[in-house]
């Protein structure tokens, strides 16, 4: 999903042949996508077809065995701080830290973005009930994908990336 | 006991410092905030290092304090004293916190991590003790005093009565059944610490810049 409709025939994101091995085996291989911006795009494949490789790819999480990303026509190299805070994630497994509040959760968020929009998280949060005080390991699962998400949005990437989806379906959409 | 104290402070944090986010999948929440990876390393690497010197300045402040009466009539300078006041046992928790990071990152497992730097911390700290202590700096020698001719009249390990050499607190290497008397003089204690407290310090940077280096190279693309 990609925010924002400026960029005059840039895609949002651009993959060139892009690869990455484990070990002897490829986990995905010669992939080449374009996303336009604006668009909403979906990826669908069976079981260990490569699309969380593909994702961790495009957020920088993992490094291509070989082949390129760009994100809104600049090629991601290195990791920097520019790069990091043009895409937001959320993982399939909705990572958080367990022992931190939805507030403590979001004070990382604020601290480690720089573009981070306290106003979203704080409404969504008072959208969907769920109290900033709450610890983490007490919210149901689909309440921290809800945490998860927010995180990622509040980000204001311009590029948004979702893995698995489909838990999050229950929540207002923005 | 008291030996290992240091390294279980020091394995304990640094163990899980790395390893329980690649445990528990939170380094894809961690690593995908606008904070590139090896930044986000660095300054929990300077927190918790700081906590740590905190930590282990209390500690010895207060084995210190409790030691005080005892050191003044054996000295500092001892094995079983030395290792316990001044500047090394804040190194040697920091030496342990160093190795363990190292291993959190390389076996991605907290428990493990612990255990394999800690056998590597313990073995330099004995040898760096019992093999490179006693030559720090060149000993000095004597011959033997005449009350000390016959067999066992002077001592040479922690008494309260004045050693071979005379004065309290001089480190004896090779007692009066060597015919020769070396001995560290009790007036090295700092510069020993000094030295000791480096060489734990150097290794906990070798093994914490290792870790930043590692991972940013993971994260900086090749391709």
């Amino acid at each position: 999903m990609t925010q924002h409709d400026a960029g005059g025939g840039v895609p949002a994101l651009r993959t060139d042949r892009l690869g990455r091995r484990y070990g002897r085996a490829w986990g995905l291989r010669d992939c080449t996508v374009e996303v336009p911006v604006g668009a909403i795009a979906g990826l669908v494949g069976p079981n260990g077809a490569g699309k969380t490789t593909l994702l961790e790819m495009i957020t920088g999480l993992l490094k291509p065995t070989e082949g390129q990303v760009s994100v809104f026509g600049e090629a991601s190299r290195a990791e920097t701080a520019q790069a990091l805070a043009r895409v937001g994630y959320v993982a399939q497994d909705h990572p958080l830290y367990r022992d931190f509040t939805v507030a403590d959760t979001f004070h990382l968020g604020r601290a480690m973005n720089p573009g981070w929009d306290q106003e979203l998280a704080a409404s969504r949060m008072d959208a969907l009930g769920i109290p900033p005080q709450r610890k983490v390991k007490s919210l149901s699962g689909g309440q921290r994908a809800q945490v998860s998400l927010t995180m990622a949005l509040a980000k204001r990437a311009p590029l948004v990336v979702l893995d698995e989806p489909v838990s999050l379906r229950s929540g207002p959409w923005p | 006991m008291a030996l290992i104290v240091p390294g279980l402070i020091g394995v304990l944090v640094g163990g899980s410092l790395i390893a329980r986010e690649l445990e528990h999948g939170t380094w894809r929440l961690a690593w995908s905030q606008s904070v590139p990876r090896a930044r986000w390393l660095a300054v929990k690497l300077a927190l918790v290092t700081g906590g740590l010197i905190v930590v282990g300045a209390a500690m010895t402040a207060v084995i210190t304090w409790y030691r005080a009466p005892m050191d003044q009539l054996t000295g500092r300078l001892q094995h079983n004293i030395f290792d316990y006041e001044g500047l090394v046992p804040t190194a040697y928790i920091l030496c342990a916190f160093g190795f363990a990071v190292l291993a959190g990152l390389l076996i991605r497992r907290s428990i493990p991590a612990m255990v394999a730097a800690f056998i590597p911390w313990l073995a330099i700290r004995l040898v760096v003790e019992f093999v490179f202590r006693p030559h720090f700096m060149t000993p000095l020698t004597m011959g033997l005093p005449a009350s000390c001719q016959s067999a066992s009249g002077c001592s040479s390990g922690i008494s309260s009565v004045p050693q071979v050499t005379g004065h309290i607190g001089d480190w004896v290497l090779t007692g009066p059944a060597a015919r020769v008397i070396t001995y560290q003089p009790a007036d090295r204690f700092w510069p020993f610490q000094f030295i000791e407290a480096g060489i734990f310090v150097a290794l906990t940077a070798v093994a914490l810049g290792a870790t930043i280096w590692l991972l940013h190279r993971r994260a900086v693309w090749t391709a």
